[in-house]
């Protein structure tokens, strides 16, 4: 194994914030070298780095031995340096041929060869066992094919290093052993990987060498066969963060919502569920399942065709997040920074969004506004500067405390997480976690979707598991383990059941 | 088995074609001669330019923005083509300063959306303003004439009894088609339009590649304006006053969205074909000049309001 | 300290607006004699007046992150309905208020089309204002309606002391419209709105209700702006309105109201209004041909936009700078 790429002493500084102080490190050809760190601990700005899409403030970087300034994502590729990034990188109403071959496609003198780009698709993604119309545009295909697709694209262009930003986030069990296996070929045939994830179990799995980051500093490298999951998670908080789940034990008090047989649209049907005040029950599933759909039809976003909702013990029908929101009831949104924040407002702005309407008949109070989030700041912790900061500023962990800081202003009595702890760091999340565990033990209710298995078992009274658009499994007390929960929700146990 | 299949190609239709097949309907009913042969050239005819117009519209809508210069630069291209044949210069070579000067205004737009990142909406609008005063200026607010034959002939001249103008919206729809299916120019737009970062990421210049863009929209709007002009033997800058409009509004009816980059030319031939007929059909349906303004921005308001609601079902 | 206070406050609340307009005045002394007369300073406020009615009631739908292309057209066919009554001979309060309901339906038809059907707001008002021309246009076919009676001239005419009536219904609009968006819990939810309606949504904020709000007052203040057209120019006629659909639009985003939404404020559409009327009085009085307006106001507007993205340009590279040093 021979070192491909060297980084000296690099320092990356932005508008008052360091993101990378003196990082040193190397990556060698044929071996997977994991890159962790919290959110903001600057993985991702050195992978930016690294692919030419930023320069280095300082620093000096080694390509094959030479020095080497990569100044554009375009010299970065001409090195053989690609990305597969954490978004989706493709372009939705192109072809998924015209996307594997973007900017590099097959030219037959001046103009497209599109039949050849055509077949040399249809054979990549056989390699992934995925067979599909090459011709259509990807915006017909589901998020897991769009990464498949987007890893195609970089394996076409025959790169010598690859670099995987968190690409099974949104993989099913099955795809993600088969983007494994091909990343041991790539391997194989000396390719240098560098793979960044938070799942911390798929680093042991994959990974020859770790390479811890924390606030921007290189914590160290090491052999991922000398590290323990403890150990990487005690490197990246710099302070022992019990990795287990702490609930407060709490009476179930009286239900607060049930959910009778409810259908939203074409598929998603026999939705019953229900939710006490004093308990969090988790509703598991693959992305795609449902689960959203279900949290949006309750706030009011989108209609229920049929079915009923009870909430504290009346019949209830959602019509807008507003009326919703009005009734004690509150969605944590997935994307936070779509659905749930305005990033150009204050963190004051933002903590009285659902709230500021309430306090006057015609005036915007201002001052109100600014003490009630200073309190909020307080109780939460949320880390800023001050109430004035733009949202935007904040790293993922303190903008999700935003959100639920948000959601408490309302006094809202039954709260739905979903994703709760999605672009969260370890420390923030075990924050967030008891925020959840203090707002059921004041005899609150809470329903959490999440694919975060260990948190699900670790956060929740009961669990529902939602398999393509129902609900086919209630779990409580000794059932709730990631076992039982994996089956029902890939459908294994499903199909025994013949439910 | 078949049946289900001609229910599904049915359904897969764009809503502009049941449109489409209703407007024609009425109109056969209401309006003496529509299915004659003359009424038939007229719709050809006029929707000649307009088509070209509209399609470089599409081009601006797919990447996400909107030029609202067009219908000026149309107008402009049109009197600086009478100009310049007015001048003595030869038609065809008026033509081609005509259309480098119409992909010079596309330039500077791309130029401010693309380099300066100002919003489409207002720069557009704002230079378009900016163009037709320069032409109000140099004309003085009077038509220029363009009487020379040879360039009526663009206008006036068939080709097997079939206007000249639509074996030019031919020629030009299908160099569209080559551009958008098998060159750089079609793959840019669609990711200028559906995912900017990752064009910029696979080493494409997005800047160059939106200042093409506008640029292609601007000599489009040149093409139509030199045949607009051809066929009034006139150039005024206020020609093309409100054929943004137009343009817009067949884009949007023919079912092309202002995300994601999703829609095609096309789309955009469907939806001219719906406003032409439209217009024509109002004519000689004999309603008065007055209200068929009125009818005309009723029924497109209308139409796009169908067309939004059934895209956002599907 | 001071300086950063002093920086912020130029550039970043737009007070170098206030110095271009300051500037501006002093050149059109030094050109024009005319300039600072009393009955020209009176011609400007006058001018400015209706121009200043349409860009602070327009001045929401930019705010929530749409616009409002229809104004000019609701002006119009407001201002005819105006005439058009006072002329079949009923009271002048019986033709104020047919042309506001004209004003306040448009804004709902408006609305409508912005919030529940959810076009988006440059094609609908755009649909629309033809709606609205061709209306005007049934109504009043090429005719000119005038002679309308002393009362009604009075509101665009008239003098309160040595103050233009006009000036008192810009003054009293302009404030309101202040104490709306700036002060008022409606004006922050329009704001939240603009800026990322999704999350304003999600929040509890009723983003249709918004939407119809800020359409209905853009169009009764067009409305408004045609009943004091008509008054002022003893005239009605389809198309009345044109010439100040751009200038309205202008106004706003010249006065710095991001078309990106959810930033702004009305101060500045103030500044933009004066400043486009300022042109406009100044090119009059050195004899530049009407021709040559738009030029000068398209231009005026790109470099306006230009300005805006170049200082927030700015202002992000200094403060890299501060950082780094």
């Amino acid at each position: 194994m021979s070192e491909i790429i060297r980084l000296e002493h690099i320092w990356k500084r932005f508008t008052g914030v360091t993101a990378l102080s003196d990082v040193s490190v190397s990556f060698s050809s044929g071996e997977v070298h994991a890159l962790v760190g919290e959110n903001g601990a600057g993985k991702s700005t050195l992978i930016k780095v690294l692919l030419g899409a930023y320069q280095p403030t300082e620093g000096r970087i080694f390509y094959e031995g030479k020095e080497t300034v990569i100044e554009s994502p375009r010299k970065g590729s001409e090195l053989g340096i690609e990305g597969v990034h954490q978004e989706l990188m493709l372009v939705p109403y192109l072809s998924v041929s015209q996307n594997i071959f973007l900017n590099r496609e097959i030219r037959k003198g001046k103009i497209f060869d599109v039949k050849e780009m055509n077949r040399r698709s249809q054979e990549l993604l056989h390699d992934f066992s995925i067979d599909i119309d090459v011709t259509k545009p990807v915006k017909q295909y589901s998020a897991s094919i769009w990464k498949m697709i987007d890893i195609a694209r970089v394996i076409n262009q025959n790169p010598k290093v690859i670099i995987f930003d968190e690409p099974t986030a949104i993989l099913s069990e099955r795809e993600v052993d088969s983007l494994f296996s091909s990343i041991r070929r790539l391997k194989e045939k000396g390719i240098a990987i560098i793979y960044i994830s938070h799942r911390l179990n798929e680093i042991g799995e994959i990974a020859d060498k770790v390479t811890v980051l924390r606030d921007g500093h290189h914590i160290g490298t090491l052999p991922a066969s000398e590290l323990c999951n403890d150990d990487i998670v005690k490197m990246m908080v710099g302070r022992d963060v019990s990795q287990y789940y702490s609930r407060s034990r709490v009476e179930r008090g009286e239900e607060l919502i049930r959910l009778d047989s409810l259908e939203l649209k074409k598929g998603q049907h026999d939705i019953s569920l229900s939710v006490h005040k004093g308990e969090i029950v988790g509703l598991a599933g693959l992305v795609g399942a449902g689960r959203t759909e279900v949290a949006e039809a309750i706030l009011g976003i989108n209609p229920i065709l049929k079915g009923s909702i009870t909430y504290k013990g009346k019949p209830f029908h959602p019509a807008s997040p507003s009326q919703s929101i009005k009734k004690g009831i509150y969605l944590v949104p997935e994307n936070r920074k779509y659905q749930g924040l305005i990033l150009r407002f204050t963190v004051a702005n933002n903590i009285a969004l659902s709230v500021f309407s309430r306090w006057a008949k015609f005036f915007y109070k201002g001052k109100k506004e600014a003490t009630v989030a200073e309190n909020a700041i307080r109780k939460l912790s949320i880390k800023t500067p001050s109430s004035k900061q733009l949202v935007n500023n904040l790293s993922g962990g303190n903008q999700q405390k935003v959100v639920i800081a948000k959601a408490l202003e309302t006094s809202a009595e039954f709260l739905i997480f979903d994703e709760p702890s999605v672009g969260v760091d370890v420390g923030a999340k075990e924050e967030i976690h008891n925020h959840m565990d203090s707002f059921v033990v004041a005899g609150g209710g809470i329903l959490m979707i999440s694919s975060d298995l260990p948190e699900v078992v670790g956060m929740c009274d009961r669990v529902y598991v939602m398999y393509e658009g129902r609900i086919v499994k209630e779990l409580k007390g000794d059932e709730v383990t990631d076992n039982n929960i994996a089956e029902y929700m890939l459908g294994s146990k499903v199909a025994e059941a013949g439910i | 088995m078949k049946r289900g299949d001609i229910v599904r190609t049915l359904k897969g239709f764009p809503p502009v074609v049941w449109m489409l097949i209703l407007i024609i309907c009425i109109f056969s009913f209401t309006g003496t001669n529509f299915y004659s042969v003359n009424n038939l050239l007229n719709i050809v005819r006029q929707a000649s330019p307009y088509l070209i117009l509209a399609m470089g519209e599409t081009l601006a809508i797919l990447v996400g923005g909107i030029d609202l210069s067009v219908g000026y630069v149309m107008g402009f291209c049109g009197v600086a083509v009478a100009m310049l044949m007015n001048m003595g210069l030869p038609f065809y070579v008026a033509i081609l300063i005509a259309l480098v000067i119409g992909a010079f205004c596309g330039f500077i737009n791309g130029l401010f959306v693309g380099k300066f990142k100002l919003p489409y909406f207002i720069v557009t609008y704002g230079t378009g303003n900016m163009v037709y005063g320069l032409g109000s200026i140099i004309t003085g607010g009077v038509s220029q004439p363009a009487l020379d034959r040879g360039f009526r002939f663009i206008a006036d001249g068939t080709l097997l009894g079939i206007p000249v103008v639509f074996f030019l919206a031919l020629i030009v729809f299908l160099l569209m088609k080559l551009l958008i299916k098998k060159t750089p120019f079609g793959r840019n737009l669609y990711g200028l339009g559906g995912n900017r970062e990752s064009l910029f990421l696979s080493g494409v210049n997005v800047v160059k590649a939106e200042i093409m863009v506008f640029t292609v929209t601007g000599l489009l709007a040149a093409i139509a304006g030199v045949i607009f002009a051809a066929r009034s033997a006139s150039g005024h800058p206020g020609f093309g006053i409100g054929w943004e409009f137009d343009a817009v509004a067949a884009t949007i009816i023919g079912g092309n969205s202002f995300s994601e980059g999703k829609g095609s030319i096309n789309k955009t031939v469907l939806g001219v074909i719906f406003i032409q007929i439209l217009r024509i059909g109002l004519n000689i349906s004999g309603v008065a000049p007055q209200a068929q303004s009125f009818l005309i921005g009723f029924i497109v308001v209308i139409a796009i309001s169908i067309d939004v609601i059934i895209q956002r079902r599907k | 300290m001071n300086k950063e206070k002093a920086y912020s406050l130029f550039f970043e609340k737009g007070l170098y607006r206030i110095m271009i307009l300051v500037v501006m005045c002093v050149l059109l002394t030094c050109i024009s004699d005319s300039f600072l007369s009393l009955s020209n300073i009176m011609n400007i406020f006058r001018q400015a007046s209706i121009l200043l009615i349409l860009a602070v009631g327009a001045t929401g739908t930019i705010l929530a992150k749409g616009i409002d292309l229809s104004l000019a057209g609701v002006m119009s066919l407001s201002g005819c309905v105006c005439g058009y009554v006072l002329n079949a001979g009923y009271p002048v309060p019986v033709a104020i208020l047919a042309a506001l309901s004209v004003g306040i339906g448009f804004g709902f038809v408006n609305g409508f089309l912005v919030g529940v059907v959810k076009i988006p707001a440059f094609v609908s008002t755009y649909g629309v204002k033809y709606i609205a021309n061709g209306l005007a246009l049934m109504l009043m076919g090429s005719n000119i309606f005038f002679g309308f009676p002393e009362s009604f001239l009075f509101l665009g005419v008239g003098f309160l002391g040595p103050v233009p009536v006009l000036v008192i219904w810009a003054l009293i609009i302009t404030a309101i419209m202040y104490v709306f968006l700036e002060r008022s819990k409606f004006g922050h939810q329009i704001y939240c709105v603009g800026a990322n309606s999704t999350a304003a949504f999600y929040s509890g904020i009723s983003t249709l209700r918004t939407y119809f709000m800020v359409h209905v007052i853009s169009s009764t203040c067009a409305a408004i702006a045609g009943i004091l057209q008509a008054s002022r120019m003893n005239a009605a006629q389809a198309g009345m309105g044109e010439s100040f659909q751009m200038l309205a639009v202008a106004s706003i985003v010249i006065g710095g109201t991001s078309m990106a939404g959810g930033e702004g404020n009305v101060i500045g559409g103030i500044l933009g209004a004066l400043i486009l009327t300022l042109i406009t009085n100044g090119m009059n009085l050195l004899n530049i041909s009407s021709q040559a307006q738009p030029l000068v106001t398209g231009a005026v507007i790109v470099l306006a936009v230009f300005l805006d993205v170049q200082m927030k340009h700015i202002e992000g590279k200094k403060a890299v700078k501060a950082a780094i040093a």
